[in-house]
């Protein structure tokens, strides 16, 4: 073996001199064999020619003799390199045009993955990610879960205490919440991103702090205050100057000073990919932070995130089966005393699962991945395509070096040696473009990531490159440079010496067999651009319906006012008439046209629901959503009313509770009829008994929760009647929402110094919720322009090359007195046949993958047959272009020239 | 140039034939194929140019090596001589080839 090594290495690095002895040894070997050739009176020419014959190609015996030295991988592939980069500097037309259109085909694909290793496949940055499970109810049982949702899925806190007391599948549990802090000590809101966590979050976890130390078990008790908080790492060098010594650092956060005792280590973003935090506080705090609500013993209350780590030994289904076993005796002891009694049976039956959450939490992950892989595949198709164009333009190339490559086979290389050089071609533009591409792909996946965020909620996502990016640039590299070269060079050696040099032979014709294969790339072309094209119009199409979709009320010239007031909480009465007066205010200022407060914003992503059932109706289980407003809420939105009356300052909580409904509401619930006067029940919720609400006006339809919704039976009740809360949202109707923002200020402060504000546009705060939308729309309709286009080029190219063959031919049915437009025809037919071909397969092809863009399509259905015949006959059209200026060329083509050149 | 009376080599041979061949003396390769040839009552041919490839890969695996030296008509020449390894291997291709010989042969002998 170490002679063998040794070997090897002298024949690489002592090159030269190995090759200079094999010269000598064969020389030797012939001069022998021509001198005993003479010695038996042969003449000197005879001897040497004899001897040369009997001893065969004596370039073969070198190729061969080096093989035996064991060189072939290392040594040729360096002298195939160095052969490639010599050919490829020779045409760099060539070149730069391989090199450019590859580079931005695998940056794009690689920058996809990227997004989408960052989203969905990388595991979270924290000690032994593979351990971490996250404790949740399943969907079913949070559908009959009563209470306040804070986010989705969520447990109470009685029940993490509960579960975490008892557990003893996890070697540590932890519990957390995200939310909005605020850090502006007055006025005008500057939000941070908040972490509510548990003590053992960063523990469990197993990060180790930047800086000072982070929370432990021993902050998060209850009754502690406001022991500190940990910042992360970025909010550390942005807001703190990165600065080690933390000592008496404070923050205000949501009107409270704390104290910052730790910064997390750089890249620790929580648990939630996508998103990142800027400052934690432990549980125990919200007492002392929202004194309001109790959230601490609230059991109807659901805003926690509750995780563990895996006692080594334990797997998932084991811990599953443990969480399900303790899980009656926690819900039994959880029970509030005010949950809905039709609901305490369903509650009593819940049951804790587990599932393997290693790879974070993340809502996007559920909003993006299938558009990211969409995208990624639509990337894929792109760089498929103008690799078919590459390789088309390697044909042609080929086509050109068949009597170079010929001879050499003739002289005796070896075929493979011959694919192992113009792979070599291949291989270089290849890994050039993915390590071009590569960092193409940073950039590119940083942009996507901007596209895709909004300013109020950026998306955070670490895009670091990893073994799996790697691998798949590697893998992409490898794949473009096998297609690229491998097809044109078996080609290309595959023909035997005497088809190209013979005699009679034209020495660059090319066979029919690289011919068909060009005619076959164009057509997988067509076919290719056509799938990205109906995907593209699908997206566009999609995108506008979502614009034009009626919303049912005016988006534009709306102002939202969030506002609230810091504890300690003023009476109702006295909350009531800020209320009032603020209202009052905002309705004198110029230009304001209409004044409403509101429970939640339309088309703003929230909902709240219950089971409704008409007075004297039987008790069914028909849900109906609600919102409370303010008298005045319908004029400032321009929803119409179609019957009845508005709410009124009138309608307080000593008046008859009212409702207006929507047409929704009368359709599910009324079948239909004027449903005014009619009254109905909403049941039972944990803070009001089951209640008789009369219907007192009707209004036109309107979205609720998001775009993408059927009309919903919505009641509008008065906020007058309900529980005051310490925020309200205001909607500000005004001609110029931009002009009005300072004057609102002047207002909002004017009635109380105290109040926290934060404004926002009811209509970029719609279109924000399009961004995934807008986003493929926009890629899409790239990917498929940029497929029409290189389809067109390689059409252009292959029936460029049909009438170049054919020139000949033309010429001479021109001069036997065929017209130029005969001739036109021609080219057309022919042309037509492949883009037929293709316009089929893709018609085929779209019909199959068009149906997994299905869930991300608005009022479209992903077979739309107007979007495929649009994407069909825009084809078509460039399809003809490309074909006409070679259709041109060869009506042009002059007999009495052609005829002569040959 | 083709020979009637001449036998392609069965694959594999052709090593054990070098290794015999330079296990008598140190031989440079023209003289390899002659003495092949010679000893052969020139029954076996073996193809010029497949020797080198042969000899240098017997070289590589350490089997012979090789020294530079002067040929007969003083001209510098590389000779080949067996290593104990290439002796080893040798005795046991030997010894497989008669085993080999003598079966196919009974075989054939069948009346």
């Amino acid at each position: 073996m170490l002679s063998d090594l040794r070997y090897r290495l002298r024949a690489i690095f002592r090159r030269a001199a190995v090759e200079r002895e094999l010269d000598e040894e064969l020389q030797f070997h012939l001069d022998r064999y021509v001198e005993a050739e003479k010695r038996s009176g042969v003449p000197h020419g005879e001897a040497v020619r004899r001897a040369r014959l009997v001893f065969g190609g004596v370039d073969r015996a070198k190729e061969e003799s080096r093989d035996g030295r064991g060189l072939f991988l290392l040594d040729t592939s360096l002298r195939d390199l160095r052969q490639g980069a010599r050919t490829l500097a020779r045409s760099p037309g060539f070149t730069v045009v391989a090199m450019l259109s590859l580079t931005l085909g695998i940056g794009a694909n690689t920058a996809m993955f990227q997004l989408l290793n960052a989203l969905a496949l990388r595991p979270l940055p924290v000690a032994h990610p593979e351990a971490l499970v996250e404790i949740r109810l399943p969907d079913e049982d949070l559908d009959r879960a009563r209470g306040g949702f804070a986010r989705y899925p969520a447990l109470t806190h009685p029940i993490w205490e509960h579960f975490r007391d008892r557990q003893e599948a996890f070697s540590q549990v932890f519990a957390w919440a995200d939310d909005a802090f605020n850090l502006a000590p007055s006025g005008e809101v500057r939000l941070a991103r908040g972490l509510w966590v548990s003590g053992d979050f960063f523990t469990a976890l197993g990060v180790t702090p930047a800086a000072g130390r982070l929370l432990s078990p021993s902050d998060d008790r209850r009754g502690c205050g406001l022991p500190g908080a940990v910042v992360s790492y970025d909010f550390w060098q942005r807001e703190l100057g990165g600065d080690p010594s933390l000592a008496g650092r404070k923050l205000t956060v949501n009107s409270h000073r704390v104290e910052v005792i730790g910064v997390a280590p750089e890249g620790f973003f929580g648990v939630k990919v996508g998103q990142t935090f800027d400052v934690a506080v432990p549980l125990c705090s919200i007492a002392t932070m929202r004194p309001q609500v109790n959230m601490l013993d609230s059991g109807t209350t659901w805003w926690l995130t509750v995780m563990g780590r895996l006692k080594p030994g334990w797997a998932a289904e084991r811990a599953d089966a443990h969480t399900r076993a303790i899980s009656p005796s926690i819900f039994s002891a959880t029970l509030a005393p005010n949950y809905p009694a039709v609901s305490v049976a369903s509650y009593r039956a819940f049951q804790l699962t587990t599932r393997l959450a290693g790879g974070g939490i993340s809502t996007l992950r559920e909003t993006y991945t299938r558009p990211l892989r969409l995208l990624l595949a639509m990337t894929g198709a792109v760089l498929l395509m103008a690799c078919a164009n590459l390789t088309n333009l390697m044909l042609a190339r080929g086509a050109v070096r068949h009597r170079e490559l010929a001879l050499r086979l003739a002289l005796g290389a070896s075929r493979g040696r011959l694919v192992s050089e113009l792979l070599s071609e291949s291989l270089i533009i290849a890994i050039g473009s993915a390590v071009a591409g590569a960092f193409l792909a940073s950039t590119l996946s940083r942009m996507l990531m901007t596209l895709l965020g909004t300013s109020a909620n950026p998306i955070v996502l670490s895009l670091d490159t990893d073994w799996r990016v790697l691998a798949f640039t590697a893998s992409t590299s490898v794949a473009t440079c096998l297609i690229l070269g491998l097809m044109p060079a078996l080609r290309v050696s595959r023909r035997s010496p005497g088809e190209v040099i013979g005699p009679g032979s034209r020495g660059a014709s090319p066979d029919h067999e690289s011919v068909r294969l060009r005619r076959s790339l164009v057509v997988a072309q067509v076919a290719l651009s056509l799938v990205l094209l109906v995907g593209a119009l699908l997206f566009v199409r999609s995108f506008r319906n979502l614009l034009v979709e009626p919303l049912g009320f005016e988006r534009n010239g709306v102002l939202i006012v969030d506002a609230s007031l810091p504890p300690p909480l003023p009476a109702p009465e006295a909350l009531a008439a800020t209320k009032r007066d603020l209202m009052a205010r905002l309705r004198t200022l110029p230009t304001v046209s209409g004044v409403a407060e509101t429970s939640q914003v339309p088309a703003g992503g929230n909902t709240t629901s219950n089971t409704v059932w008409l007075d004297g109706a039987s008790r069914r289980q028909d849900q109906a959503f609600f919102s409370w407003i303010s008298p005045g809420y319908f004029a400032t939105l321009e929803i119409p009313r179609v019957a009845g009356r508005d709410l009124q300052d009138s309608d307080t909580a000593a008046a008859p509770m009212v409702a207006v409904v929507n047409e929704s509401f009368a359709r599910t619930f009324a079948n239909g009829a004027n449903p005014v006067g009619r009254r109905f029940w909403i049941e039972a919720t944990p803070s009001r008994p089951e209640t008789l609400y009369e219907i007192v006006g009707l209004v036109r339809d309107a979205k609720y929760q998001q775009l993408r919704e059927a009309p919903k039976p919505v009641a509008f009740l008065s906020l007058a009647q309900r529980e005051p809360r310490p925020g309200a949202l205001f909607l500000v109707r005004a001609s110029s929402v931009e002009a009005v923002v300072p004057m609102v200020r002047q207002a909002l402060l004017a009635v109380n110094p105290n109040l926290r504000f934060v404004f926002r546009v009811l209509d970029s705060q719609i279109r924000d919720t399009l961004r995934r939308d807008r986003v493929m729309a926009m890629l899409s309709a790239l990917f498929g322009l940029l497929a029409g286009v290189i389809a067109a080029i390689g059409l252009h190219g292959v029936v460029s090359y049909m009438v170049e063959r054919r020139r000949r031919e033309i010429g001479i049915r021109l001069a036997l007195g065929a017209t130029r437009s005969t001739i036109v025809a021609d080219v057309f037919r022919e042309s037509g046949r492949l883009v037929a071909a293709g316009l089929a397969a893709g018609i085929l092809a779209s019909l199959v993958l068009t149906r997994s863009a299905a869930t991300l399509l608005f009022e479209l259905t992903p077979h739309d047959p107007a979007t495929l015949a649009m994407a069909v006959g825009g084809l078509a059209v460039v399809a003809g272009l490309a074909s006409y200026l070679p259709a041109r060329r060869a009506a042009h083509v002059d007999p009495a020239v052609t005829l002569k050149d040959e | 140039m083709a020979d009637d009376r001449a036998l392609d080599l069965p694959q594999g041979t052709l090593d054990l034939l070098i290794l015999k061949t330079v296990a008598l003396q140190p031989q440079h390769g023209w003289a390899v194929s002659q003495r092949i040839q010679l000893i052969s009552s020139d029954v076996l041919r073996v193809q010029q140019g497949s020797l080198y490839p042969a000899l240098h890969r017997l070289e590589r695996r350490g089997w012979i090596k090789a020294t530079w030296g002067a040929s007969e008509n003083n001209r510098r020449a590389k000779y080949y001589e067996i290593t104990s390894k290439g002796r080893a291997q040798l005795d046991a291709q030997a010894d497989a080839w008669r085993r080999l010989t003598l079966a196919v042969g009974q075989v054939l002998d069948l009346t």
